[in-house]
């Protein structure tokens, strides 16, 4: 069925007129290697048992090194047999010392699942005694002291570790005294806010093994990213080997990069993504081809998912074999999708970068990207899903209009020829530092000279100190407060609070979802129309004090969308280089306000109305790259030519940065300023969307030239006349000439 | 609107020029209260390999009232009685080997970062109770006194507390384990009274705190006393500040929690005793009839009963009654059980459970299947009845299955 669909496809001008790069990705064959000498013959013969009388050679050069001591990083894709190169090292260990534990972390609870059961066959056909089991949020009270003292394998997620182990290691000192072996798995997920909590996280783990005298071996598992070894060590703070050679063998695909016709050349408009991906997506699910669409955001998913129902509707059967799958669905919601996935009932999914990676369920047959993911990584990460053993499977990424797509789809050169992008942390942002520091300080005192990692700790446990939270006496910083901080402290976000989604249409109100407290103004202001599973509810109030958006079940033809309003002031200057432009980063205090929301029309994306949004101010305090023009760099530009350039500017910057950093197009914004309360110039500013920031400014502050060059390139190749969306943005907002201006500025940053 | 900013403004300045004192200036001249000692007469320092460790020590005669119990009851506790309340009761137990223990804490938090700053115990000795209270005067001396502390508690053959099993143990436990001292085993016997007194009176208290158990067992009114949640203030208000006044209080307050685990020992011990059973109230006799009953005392469990039934008003007496009539059921005494089940409907037992047992009676027994039928009939319309009312109805189907068989076996047993 696929390979009918691919062949007319070939042949039919409506699509291939619309396809940029059509590459078929060859069939590989797979590299073995065998077992190692030193595995037990028990654990031999029970991968025999199940399949596996050879490693592949990415498999024995990780169990290798891991099995000689040191820390390793194995960077594969999906299904390649990763789990092996973790669960081969640790059960060979504890055949030969019955005592040793392990601990493996995974991203989240749905993560962790797959992964257990799968171990669990594998431990049963060795024969020997190793209790695993998973310690989270649903373990049971009675269960818990048993697998404290009896669990050699402890799977756990870093939320868990950080609340409910470390604080408590008292009564884990069996496994931390027995301590062999931390998997990481998913590492690609630790990066931003995330990352930079879980290495704190893994600063205090690490603290705790050293009281119990034990110093365990990390084995990491990634994704492809730019930096793997990099962020290893930066999560670890300790040297890491890196393993990427993969040995294992994969079919032929298809690989189309598609973009949308244009509708109107002058404004630069193309027929939206969206309805594209419906058209492919509906072909291929139509025929029984089994089809995961990818979109962007939440809201994508449930536009696309009510979009889809309609055009089955005449189609009996065909409705049930349709889902949605994003955050904020609930678990039991969630498994069902998964299960029905896995067991092919389900025929298409729409779905977020939820069901990215990790989550077992099975191979498709075919995927279809709605909009660029925002990073090469991501992209392949999505492509993966499809993709079985045999016979062939097909990508499709349909580009939107955002500068960023249109960049991609019109250089498909870059995609195929470059490494995906850098993962970013920063473990010494401020905030989270400070607030690991109290949990840690909670955990074990500290001495002074103590060290934890590589952060400058004595000044902070001093200000902690005078701040009453810890208590100095005899050489040690005590915690002497009656609160329990790791409670406070969620590792998801920099602050900890959440908004719940209460649906009121029935009498019995429920909880349906929940958003995090900066994104709240935006997404469920009153009014907002917020969706969730396909059905519309618009929100009847907001009560951010008790952190509650209360909804109602409704039909409309429209959805909303809201006007972010931002002002940005310098509070310090980390590092500056004054040259022909001046380029600066440093630390600033940013207030977002939502003043107003527009209503979109369904299918024609016209906007019907627009109304007040009454919430307070948020305030954050983060890091940002600013870049200056001083004067008479700009001669003969009025201040008006000058603003429409910093706008064109700051639209091609914002979405361009994530070609070089791995993220979401959300985790940086850019603020545009004519005469700069800081040094009166005109300046742009890209700043780190997040309380403490988590180093991407650093980075763009290293980089900035590379991104001004692909802007520029991007401007090149845009076809509109003054300015579109997918370059310096629509004329309403740039201005006219809004191209030229961007240029002209551009000129100076890299002549 | 200005004049608090402004006020503000002009502390800061007094402050920077040394006008007035922070917390830190505080601090230095309290030191020279506690030169003093907090309590000159009774306070001890003993020096161990780790250090000094501080404790105070104070004695309470045993022939005193706390409330309504004479503290010496408690040494009338039996292992007999225990084994009424306890799921692991010990074989043989000496109240004179007890060690009562309360800790005060900073936080209510279990995990590593609370500390226990005042360990009390107490003992009996020469017919007083001895307290001796070990107080953490700077955290560096911590080690010593949990070394004392942990010696002490070696010396005992069984530990009484109040909810010790989920909170004073285990914090004392991860003490030991930060301070490297190899956990010693406490005590083999635990007797922690929370569980215990929750038997015997779970459904006579609003609710099981011992605050709460003090007022409504022991009779015992604390007055003056500081609230248990801000006792870790207190304390670092002490360390910090060297503040002193509010800390012996903290002091007093786990004084009288000790005194109460041994007055509260005292009550328990008295539960068997006939003269307990005349003046109990309803509840407590038909708790202590079921507690006899599970242990198997079968005789002392219908006293008590029937003392519940005597005293208690009409849904006490239902609940007696209904009591009852289980145990006879159990002892397979059909006609006494039989006539519990009467008097229950004749009370106007709300409910089917009467009508259905007395129906698997003359079902079962009596073999009058006219009879269980009836009786399973107006069972239903009980269970209707309440199911009008807003309450019950889960019984409505099992109840219409049970009367279609035995319609069934009606017609079976006399064909035509």
């Amino acid at each position: 069925m696929l390979e009918e669909i691919i062949n007319q496809w070939k042949n039919d001008p409506e699509i291939i007129s619309n396809i940029s790069r059509w590459e078929i990705l060859p069939e590989k064959k797979a590299e073995y290697a065998s077992f190692p000498e030193w595995v037990e013959p028990q654990l031999k013969k029970a991968l025999q048992n199940r399949g596996i009388d050879k490693l592949y050679t990415h498999q024995a050069e990780a169990v290798e090194t891991v099995y000689r001591g040191n820390n390793a990083v194995v960077v594969t894709p999906t299904a390649s047999g990763k789990t092996l190169c973790y669960n081969l090292p640790v059960l060979n260990r504890i055949i030969n010392e019955p005592h040793a534990r392990a601990l493996y972390l995974f991203p989240t609870k749905a993560l962790s699942r797959d992964q257990v059961v799968e171990l669990l066959g594998l431990v049963e056909e060795t024969g020997i005694e190793v209790n695993t089991y998973t310690y989270d949020g649903d373990t049971g009270t009675s269960i818990r002291n048993h697998i404290r003292q009896k669990g050699h394998l402890v799977v756990t997620n870093p939320d868990m570790l950080h609340s409910g182990i470390l604080p408590h290691h008292t009564k884990w000192m069996r496994l931390f005294e027995n301590l062999r072996y931390i998997v990481i798995d998913e590492m690609h997920h630790y990066r931003g806010i995330f990352g930079s909590h879980l290495a704190n996280v893994i600063r205090r783990l690490k603290r705790i093994c050293r009281f119990y005298k034990s110093n365990p071996t990390f084995i990491l598992c990634s994704a492809t990213i730019a930096n793997p070894r990099e962020l290893a060590e930066t999560l670890l703070e300790e040297p890491v080997v890196e393993i990427s050679q993969n040995g294992a063998p994969h079919a032929q695909k298809h690989f189309l990069f598609y973009n949308p016709p244009v509708i109107n050349r002058e404004l630069g408009i193309r027929r939206s993504a969206m309805l594209e991906s419906q058209k492919l997506a509906a072909r291929l699910i139509q025929e029984g081809v089994q089809t995961i669409v990818f979109t962007r955001s939440r809201l994508g998913v449930e536009v696309l998912l009510s979009y889809l129902r309609e055009k089955f509707k005449s189609l009996p059967g065909h409705d049930s074999g349709l889902r949605g799958y994003r955050g904020g669905y609930l678990p039991n919601e969630r498994r069902a999708i998964e299960e029905g996935l896995r067991r092919g009932e389900i025929k298409g999914v729409i779905s977020t970068n939820a069901l990215e990676l990790g989550i077992d369920i099975g191979r498709l047959d075919a995927c279809v990207i709605t909009g660029y993911p925002g990073s090469i990584a991501g992209t392949w990460q999505q492509s993966g899903r499809a993709g079985r053993r045999t016979g062939q499977s097909l990508a499709v990424l349909v580009a939107s209009s955002a500068p960023l797509d249109q960049f991609m789809v019109n250089h498909p050169d870059y995609f195929w020829q470059n490494p995906p992008e850098k993962a970013m942390v920063n473990p010494d942002n401020l905030i989270i530092l400070t607030n690991h520091l109290r949990c840690a300080a909670f955990e074990l005192p500290f001495k002074e000279g103590d060290t934890f990692g590589n952060a400058p700790v004595q000044e902070i446990l001093d200000f902690l100190a005078e701040e009453e939270v810890l208590y100095r006496s005899g050489g040690q910083y005590h915690w002497m407060e009656n609160s329990f901080p790791a409670e406070e402290i969620s590792l998801r976000s920099a602050t900890s609070e959440n908004v719940v989604i209460v649906d009121n249409t029935e009498a019995q109100p429920r909880v349906i979802g929940e958003v995090d407290r900066f994104s709240a103004p935006m997404l469920v202001h009153e009014e907002a129309i917020y969706m969730h599973g396909g059905q519309q509810y618009q929100v009847e109030k907001l009560d951010l004090e008790e952190k509650k958006a209360y909804v109602r079940a409704v039909s409309v033809n429209y959805f909303t969308d809201s006007n972010l309003s931002v002002d940005l002031k310098v509070m310090e200057v980390f590092e500056e280089e004054k040259e022909k432009v001046h380029r600066h980063w440093g630390e600033v205090r940013v207030n977002a306000l939502v003043s107003m929301f527009k209503k979109i029309k369904f299918n024609t994306h016209e906007n019907i109305g627009s109304g007040p949004v009454n919430l307070p101010e948020t305030e954050m305090h983060t890091t940002a790259f600013w870049i200056s023009f001083p004067e008479g760099t700009l001669k003969g530009m009025s201040r008006s030519e000058v603003q429409s350039g910093l706008i064109g500017l700051s639209h091609l910057a914002s979405h361009l940065a994530p070609l070089f950093l791995l993220g979401d197009p959300r985790d940086m914004r850019a603020v545009s300023q004519v005469k700069s309360p800081f040094n009166e110039l005109p300046t742009l500013y890209l700043y780190d969307n997040y309380p403490g920031g988590v180093g991407y400014s650093q980075e763009l502050f290293k980089k900035w030239k590379e991104i001004f060059n692909t802007a520029r390139q991007r401007i090149y190749t845009c076809g509109c006349l003054e300015g579109c969306p997918s370059c310096v943005g629509p004329v309403e907002e740039v201005g006219e000439k809004g191209k030229e201006h961007t240029l002209q500025l551009l000129e100076v940053l890299c002549p | 609107m200005t004049a608090p900013n402004q006020l503000q403004r002009r502390l800061q300045r007094m402050k920077d020029t040394g006008m007035i004192t922070s917390g830190s200036e505080l601090k230095k001249s309290a030191i020279c209260e506690e030169t003093l000692g907090l309590f000159p007469a009774e306070e001890k320092v003993e020096e161990t390999p780790s250090g000094n460790c501080f404790f105070r020590e104070t004695v309470v005669p045993l022939k005193k009232h706390h409330g309504g119990v004479l503290l010496e009851s408690s040494l009338e506790c039996t292992s007999s009685v225990l084994q009424l309340l306890m799921n692991d009761p010990p074989d043989d137990f000496q109240p004179y080997r007890s060690l009562f223990l309360d800790l005060e804490t900073t936080g209510l938090a279990c995990g590593t970062g609370t500390w226990a700053f005042l360990m009390g115990v107490g003992w009996f000795e020469n017919g007083l109770l001895r307290v001796r209270q070990y107080f953490l005067k700077s955290p560096p001396e911590e080690r010593a006194l949990l070394e004392h502390f942990t010696a002490t508690l070696q010396n005992f053959d069984n530990l009484v507390t109040f909810n010790g099993k989920s909170f004073d143990l285990p914090l004392v436990h991860t003490r030991q384990v930060l301070k490297g001292i190899s956990p010693v085993t406490s005590p083999d016997i635990h007797l922690d009274l929370f569980h215990c007194c929750r038997r015997m009176w779970k459904n006579c208290l609003p609710d099981c705190s011992l605050v709460s158990m003090e007022k409504n067992l022991l009779q015992f009114h604390r007055s003056g006393d500081i609230p248990g949640e801000e006792i870790p203030e207190v304390y670092f208000r002490y360390l910090r500040r060297g503040e002193t006044q509010q800390l012996k209080q903290v002091f007093e307050h786990n004084l009288l929690d000790i005194v109460s685990l041994v007055a509260l020992l005292g009550l328990v011990a008295k539960i068997e005793n006939i003269d307990f059973l005349e003046e109990a109230t309803p509840r407590e006799c038909c708790n202590l009839g079921i507690l006899h009953w599970k242990y198997g005392d079968i005789s002392r469990a219908e006293i008590c009963l029937q003392q519940a039934m005597e005293k208690g008003n009409r849904e006490e007496k239902n609940k007696a009654l209904y009591s009852l009539a289980l145990l006879h059921k159990q002892m397979r005494r059909w006609e006494k059980s039989a006539s519990c089940w009467e008097g229950l409907i004749h009370q106007g037992y709300p409910g089917p459970a009467p009508y259905v047992e007395l129906a698997k009676i003359y079902e079962h027994r009596i073999k009058n299947l006219p009879q269980a039928l009836r009786l399973t009939r107006e069972a239903l319309n009980a269970e209707l009845r309440r199911y009008q009312m807003g309450v019950g109805g889960k019984e409505i189907n099992p109840l219409k299955h049970r009367l279609r068989r035995l319609e069934a076996k009606l017609k079976s047993n006399c064909p035509g």
